[in-house]
């Protein structure tokens, strides 16, 4: 159970962290919520980019 | 967890998805120029600016704005005068033909602080960034709509916690973020959705629900309004500055030493909005003044303090009460306004993320029972 919600987890308590981050504090905060909230963009990027390549070599 | 009880959270997850699926899609695309609608009014020069000044320039009091505006326009009476953060020579000003309509006739001008002069009437009601705002926010249905809009919300909220739920017997076999390429288009969707639906889910959670709550915006400032008026008419008011105070301008009947008199009450906050008596933001006696605080995260909490022209009295009938701090936290939240143009991109982005887990559940359903896994 753990082995499935670890990443999930890391990743929502960083997502709420870049929420809030830019909420309370200028300058470094925004700084904080711009990188915590790429992390879920990115994760997705690849795996939608990768997708793609596996078609085109398929 | 029992094969029975999964069932019953993939009942739930399928149906509060299919309700508001189609409205949800709209609400993402509408909303994506929406979020960059400072950004394109700058671009497409729909922008206003004050006309440019000697720096220092001293501000017209605003009895005057009023007055200049009133006669510009004959036969209306000022409502609100409204302060934007990033717009400090501006006023935007609200006229009506009295201060107790319900606003349906009302007109909106921009007046320069420190001439009186009208500068611009601005249209909110045309063009292609006026229907992503109707579409997004009431679907052109007034409260109706935005109440509609907002169940729509709830369903969507339903639907993602149903689906993080469903997440965990879906990836027993998987790593995270694995995607079965190699087998049929249907599971390496069925992959790809429930990897894109748990990365985006705290996002997904938070812009949704905050944008149930703004929803309710109008009956929330209403409910507010009805708690002040309650506490005026018990008496349990909090005096700030007294009718006698001489630390502050002496009261003598014009908004502006009133207002004066309210900023000299309340150190460190900025107007946000100015209601003259008798409309519904203020009593029958007294002007409102709106006031905001001067940190990122108190511009976003406003306190509303009365004032009565006549005597100068300077009074807080009812302190801001939690709903109306929960609407005021969930604006910015749900506008990702707050971290400059990298939030707003990273907002568009998640928001293109969260089309695709749109998209794809749409799929998924549409090619049920093509595979073995059925969602």
């Amino acid at each position: 159970m753990m082995r499935i919600w670890r990443w999930p987890l890391v990743i929502g308590l960083l997502s709420l962290l870049g929420l809030l981050a830019g909420l309370v504090s200028d300058g470094v905060g925004d700084w904080l919520s711009w990188a915590a909230l790429s992390l879920p963009v990115a994760i997705g990027a690849k795996a939608l980019a990768g997708g793609r390549q596996t078609q085109r070599a398929g | 967890m029992q094969a029975r009880t999964l069932r019953g959270w993939g009942w739930v997850h399928k149906w509060s998805s299919l309700v508001s699926t189609l409205f949800i899609l709209l609400l993402c695309l509408t909303g994506l120029p929406l979020i960059f609608s400072h950004e394109i009014d700058h671009l497409t020069g729909a922008e206003i600016e004050a006309p440019p000044m000697p720096a220092g320039t001293t501000p017209l009091a605003l009895d005057r704005v009023a007055a200049e505006a009133v006669k510009a326009y004959p036969g209306l009476v000022p409502l609100y005068f409204f302060a934007e953060e990033d717009l400090p020579d501006l006023w935007y000003l609200k006229l009506d033909t009295r201060v107790d309509t319900d606003e349906s006739e009302s007109r909106l001008i921009l007046s320069d602080a420190r001439t009186g002069a009208v500068v611009d009437v601005p249209a909110f009601d045309e063009g292609f960034m006026s229907v992503m705002y109707r579409l997004h926010v009431d679907l052109y249905a007034g409260l109706s709509g935005k109440l509609f809009l907002g169940f729509m919300g709830l369903l969507l909220v339903v639907a993602i916690v149903s689906g993080v739920v469903l997440y965990a017997p879906f990836m027993r076999k998987l790593r995270f973020a694995e995607v079965r390429r190699e087998r049929a288009p249907r599971t390496r969707w069925l992959d790809l959705h429930n990897l894109l639906g748990i990365v985006t889910l705290v996002w997904a959670l938070a812009v949704g629900f905050t944008g149930v709550i703004n929803t309710w915006a109008d009956l929330i400032f209403k409910g507010w309004q009805a708690e002040q008026v309650a506490a005026l008419q018990a008496g349990e008011t909090r005096v700030l500055l007294s009718a006698a105070a001489s630390d502050a301008p002496a009261a003598d009947g014009s908004l502006q030493t009133a207002v004066d008199r309210v900023l000299a009450a309340a150190p460190g906050m900025a107007i946000s909005m100015i209601a003259y008596p008798g409309t519904l933001r203020a009593t029958p006696e007294h002007v409102a003044v709106i006031l905001r605080g001067d940190t990122p995260l108190t511009s976003r909490l406003t306190q509303a303090l009365l004032v009565d022209p006549a005597s100068g009295e300077v009074l807080e009938a009812s302190a801001r009460p939690w709903y109306v701090t929960a609407l005021q936290l969930s604006e910015p939240l749900h506008f990702g306004d707050y971290g400059g143009l990298p939030l707003k991109v990273l907002w568009a982005l998640l928001d293109v993320l969260t089309l695709v887990v749109l998209g794809s559940g749409l799929y998924l359903w549409l090619k049920r029972g093509s595979t073995e896994v059925r969602g």
